[in-house]
């Protein structure tokens, strides 16, 4: 019980005023009788019931003091918080990534968000609207703006747990931009708080958070893959084992074949927040594999992964180079890596590499070691190291002086295990960053790039590195990187960094191998095709058997139907309707961000009014009304007790006048 | 003494009316009642045996003729009775003078009542004797006996001249009354009987052979007081002699409505009373008209006829 202004409690001074004014006033008044005889003697018959008889004629006293007891407390206006909302429109943002289906809170975290979300909607004052806004992978609005409770219990209890991270910042603009026009909508997020808002990311909506989940004992596979030995014969299977929970725990990572059958296992002991890696080497090369950790946890999802091969076909790498012992070195140490090497003045003999029809146009890459042509850039993918001069896909403004490198955002995938401290340049070109490309390093002084990459004609500035799917359908991506310095004027070449960088590059500018496929995709995520010029159809078959047939278009085939965990097979066909395997990737619901499920408690959003994490604005139940009834009525039964002889009078007189009458 | 006790109009009314009496008494006088002895009326009463020394005159022949035995008739005497009236003269009495529906106070009423029957009494050549208790400065002060119409106006010139206001014990009072008549007879009691010892009183009288007729006298304001509020309450009576006997009430409707159950039960309390000891009750109020109570009232309830 709550009070809006309990300075009315003041008033209580006059309780002992009024009994003050009470025992004043019994000081009687005097009045001659004939005789006091039969007052005495009526006095004295009910001396018996003394008790009662004193208390009598304190019961006016009494209903006064109750009556102003009730009149104050009503003045100070009590009042109950209400569970209802005080909300005209209630816009749901309900996270449904992969941590929502841990099952520290029972039985999961997305169930309880839901049972949250169900009474908020139950408290929601009659007639406003709810909005219901499934903040996946993807920005899903099962209900919008609807008055009916029932459709919007319908919409929340249709919401599944998703296998990747959430585009929270997509779905809070859109519940931003529907609040925009009300100025009591109310947004309540409910979440783990396992989500990435860009930074400085702004809300002006009313907005709560609830943060759903207590637990964090998770183990996840932090990472699988496979990669095949310089041999070629056989695979070597790379697993990291992470633990995020607070305690040390045992599990047994179990490694199968695409039949099941057992191939390795290991016991794992892990402190809390360690990572282990482990390799399985001499792995058969026809086969897909599974990771198990088995025991439990509370997010089982990131438990198992699957990996396919690596692609048997080579990267065609073809370096055009005066000659640069480390770069050469480092190529050649890579896997599934075709190395040729041309001096820049045998360059104008072959301007275009002699590409058999069956290797596709992606896996080839052309890298121009501190040399560009004069004649046309070859066709393919294009890594410039320290290019000389501008060519048509950047611009050289000229020379920075012993640069600084620094990395852009440490989840770029081409900067990934690449470890930049104290690596020392002596001097780097000035590039301005292209549309088309994204920094991946920048100079810390000047703020210039030093590492580019990015497809030309896609659009850069919308691909997020996290997020590919937003790659388009086009025909005639052509994937650069820029280096602007030269390795041989840095020690880089000589630190264990070198090679990783040569490893990502390579994966950023060809990806997959010769096919041009990922072997390792994130669920939900799209996938781009590159198809040989005959392919007339691209046969997609998913884990659980089901096809998805593709028509490619202009060489590319793009598919989004990767929401099953597993290993997806392509086949293409031609148009004799030939069809023959292509090509597996494997879709894994790894993520070291949605693996470490530890809920946050706070989720920093500027711009929101008021902290992210205050109550909802209840409703105020106020309690005056009924009290100031109570009053009344007290004040009437006072009224009638004082003058009930009169009253009684008033009353026989009327019914004697009925009779009468 | 601006207007007499009674009108002339109204005495002569009450010349027509006997104050009855319930049973025969020896007498002193000649007069109109009958007594339990045998004299010189016309009325047939009895025989008896005749006894030497019997007036002949009174021997009845024929029945010696029929039984050769000699008997007496003996005839009705008829003698005069001592009527008494007494007053209660305390201060309560006083009492009622505003009182809603009484123009008097209950002494005035009391009075009047006195000098009605006093007059009948002093009209039926009875003895009339006459006392008032609780003076303001005495218990008991009496009449010298009266008889006759003539003596009325003296009867009346005593009744006034009492002052009322004191504050005697009525049993004592009545004992001297009592001590001071010399003869019993029916007695006229008129009091509102508000002090302590009445009954004792009146019970002593009725053991002296006094036919005693309660006329209890109530003003209204004392059946239905019109009290409202914390009061308390002084006793004219007792406050006259310094006697600190208040009541402190709040009178509200719970307490009206218990005197008047209390008025209601003392009043029958002494109806009760007055009946086991062959008392005539009557409950009046100073609000009932005094002629109507005179020649209606009192005359269906057989104190006149």
């Amino acid at each position: 019980m709550n009070f809006l202004t309990p300075l009315a409690f003041v008033l209580a001074a006059l309780l002992p005023i009024i009994v003050a004014l009470y025992f004043l006033k019994l000081r009687r008044t005097e009045q001659r009788v004939s005789s006091t005889y039969l007052w005495r003697t009526l006095v004295r018959d009910t001396a018996a019931n003394a008790p009662w008889q004193k208390l009598k004629p304190n019961l006016l006293l009494l209903l006064q003091l109750l009556f102003l007891l009730v009149l104050i407390v009503a003045l100070a206006r009590p009042f109950l918080w209400s569970e209802q909302v005080a909300s005209s429109h209630l816009i749901l943002v309900l996270d449904t990534s992969a941590s929502m289906g841990a099952t520290d809170v029972s039985p999961n975290r997305l169930s309880s968000a839901v049972t949250q979300a169900r009474r908020l909607i139950e408290n929601v004052a009659a007639g406003a609207r709810v909005t219901v806004i499934d903040a996946g992978a993807s920005v899903r609005v099962p209900v919008s703006g609807t008055t009916d409770k029932g459709a919007a219990f319908g919409a929340l209890d249709a919401l599944r747990a998703g296998l990747s991270d959430t585009d929270l910042a997509s779905a809070l603009t859109l519940a931003g931009a529907m609040a925009a026009n009300e100025p009591d909508a109310q947004v309540v997020i409910l979440s783990d708080g396992h989500v990435t808002l860009p930074e400085n990311f702004a809300l002006t909506a009313r907005t709560q958070f609830i943060p759903i989940g207590s637990g964090r004992n998770n183990q996840a596979l932090g990472a699988f893959t496979l990669s095949s030995d310089a041999s070629g014969k056989t695979l070597t299977a790379f697993v990291q084992v992470v633990n995020n929970g607070e305690q040390a725990s045992t599990r047994r990572l179990v490694l199968r074949d695409e039949t099941g059958a057992l191939v390795a296992a290991r016991d794992v002991n892990l402190a809390p927040s360690q990572a282990q890696s482990f390799t399985f080497p001499d792995l058969k090369t026809d086969t897909a594999y599974r990771a198990q950790l088995e025991g439990a946890d509370q997010l089982a999802l990131d438990d198992s992964a699957w990996a396919v091969a690596p692609s048997r076909e080579k990267i065609q790498v073809r370096v055009v180079t005066t000659g640069n012992r480390f770069l050469e070195t480092a190529l050649a140490l890579l896997p599934n890596v075709e190395l040729t090497t041309i001096k820049p003045d045998e360059l104008s003999l072959s301007p275009t590499l002699p590409l058999s029809i069956t290797q596709s146009l992606a896996s080839s890459l052309t890298i121009y070691d501190s040399v560009i042509p004069t004649a046309t850039l070859s066709s393919g993918n294009l890594f410039f190291i320290a290019p000389p001069r501008a060519t048509e896909f950047f611009s050289v403004t000229g020379q920075i002086q012993a640069p600084q490198p620094i990395v852009v955002s440490a989840d770029d995938p081409v900067a990934r295990y690449v470890d930049l401290r104290d690596v020392a340049i002596q001097d780097a070109t000035r590039l301005e960053l292209p549309k088309w490309g994204r920094a991946v390093w920048v100079d810390r002084t000047s703020g210039a790039p030093l590492l580019v990459v990015g497809e030309e004609n896609g659009d850069a500035s919308s691909r997020t590195p996290r997020n590919p799917s937003n790659m388009r359908d086009d025909a005639s991506g052509r994937r650069i990187g820029i280096l602007a310095f030269d390795v041989r004027h840095s020690d880089l070449p000589l630190r264990v960094a070198f090679p990783l960088l040569l490893a990502n590059v390579l994966d950023a500018l060809a990806p997959g191998g010769a096919s041009g496929i990922a072997t390792t995709v994130e669920p939900g995520h799209a996938l781009a095709l590159t198809v040989k010029p005959e392919t007339t159809s691209v046969i997609v078959r998913a884990p659980d058997g089901t096809n998805h047939t593709l028509t490619p278009k202009q060489g590319r085939v793009a598919f989004d139907r990767t929401a099953q965990l597993g290993v997806y097979e392509i086949f293409v066909q031609d148009r004799a309707g030939k069809t023959e395997p292509s090509a597996r990737f494997a879709v894994n619901a790894l993520n070291a961000d949605e693996s470490d499920i530890t809920p946050r408690a706070n989720l920093t959003i500027r711009g929101a009014t008021g902290a992210t994490n205050v109550e909802l604005p209840r409703a105020r139940n106020e309690w005056w009304m009924p009290l100031a009834w109570i009053a009344l009525g007290l004040l009437i039964v006072e009224w009638l007790v004082a003058y009930r002889g009169q009253v009684t009078q008033v009353i026989r007189k009327a019914s004697n006048v009925r009779r009468q009458t | 003494m601006t207007q007499p006790l009674l009108a002339p109009s109204f005495l002569a009314t009450l010349d027509q009316l006997v104050l009855v009496s319930r049973r025969a008494r020896v007498g002193t006088f000649k007069g109109e009642r009958r007594s339990p002895r045998r004299g010189g009326s016309v009325e047939f009463a009895d025989y008896r045996e005749y006894a030497p020394g019997d007036d002949f005159r009174q021997v009845d022949w024929n029945a010696y003729a029929r039984m050769e035995k000699l008997f007496l008739r003996l005839f009705v005497e008829e003698e005069d009775a001592t009527i008494h009236v007494v007053l209660d003269a305390s201060a309560s009495m006083q009492w009622g003078e505003n009182a809603a529906g009484a123009t008097h106070s209950k002494w005035h009423y009391a009075q009047r009542l006195a000098a009605a029957l006093g007059y009948i009494a002093l009209v039926g050549m009875d003895r009339l004797s006459a006392g008032a208790i609780a003076t303001e400065t005495r218990d008991v002060v009496w009449m010298r006996p009266l008889r006759g119409k003539a003596q009325a106006l003296k009867f009346f010139q005593w009744l006034e001249s009492i002052a009322p206001g004191g504050n005697a014990s009525p049993q004592n009072a009545l004992t001297q009354y009592a001590a001071q008549a010399r003869r019993a007879g029916p007695l006229f009691l008129i009091s509102d009987l508000m002090a302590e010892g009445w009954q004792r009183a009146v019970q002593r009288l009725s053991e002296q052979q006094y036919e005693i007729t309660m006329l209890h006298l109530l003003s209204p304001d004392e059946l239905e007081p019109a009290l409202e509020g914390d009061l308390k309450l002084l006793d004219s009576e007792i406050e006259s002699t310094g006697f600190a006997a208040t009541v402190e009430v709040t009178a509200d409707y719970d307490l009206l409505e218990r005197y008047r159950t209390r008025v209601r039960e003392w009043q029958s309390e002494w109806a009760r009373y007055c009946a086991a000891r062959n008392i005539s009750y009557l409950p009046i109020t100073t609000a009932q008209a005094f002629e109507e109570l005179v020649l209606s009232f009192l005359r269906k309830h057989q104190i006149l006829k």
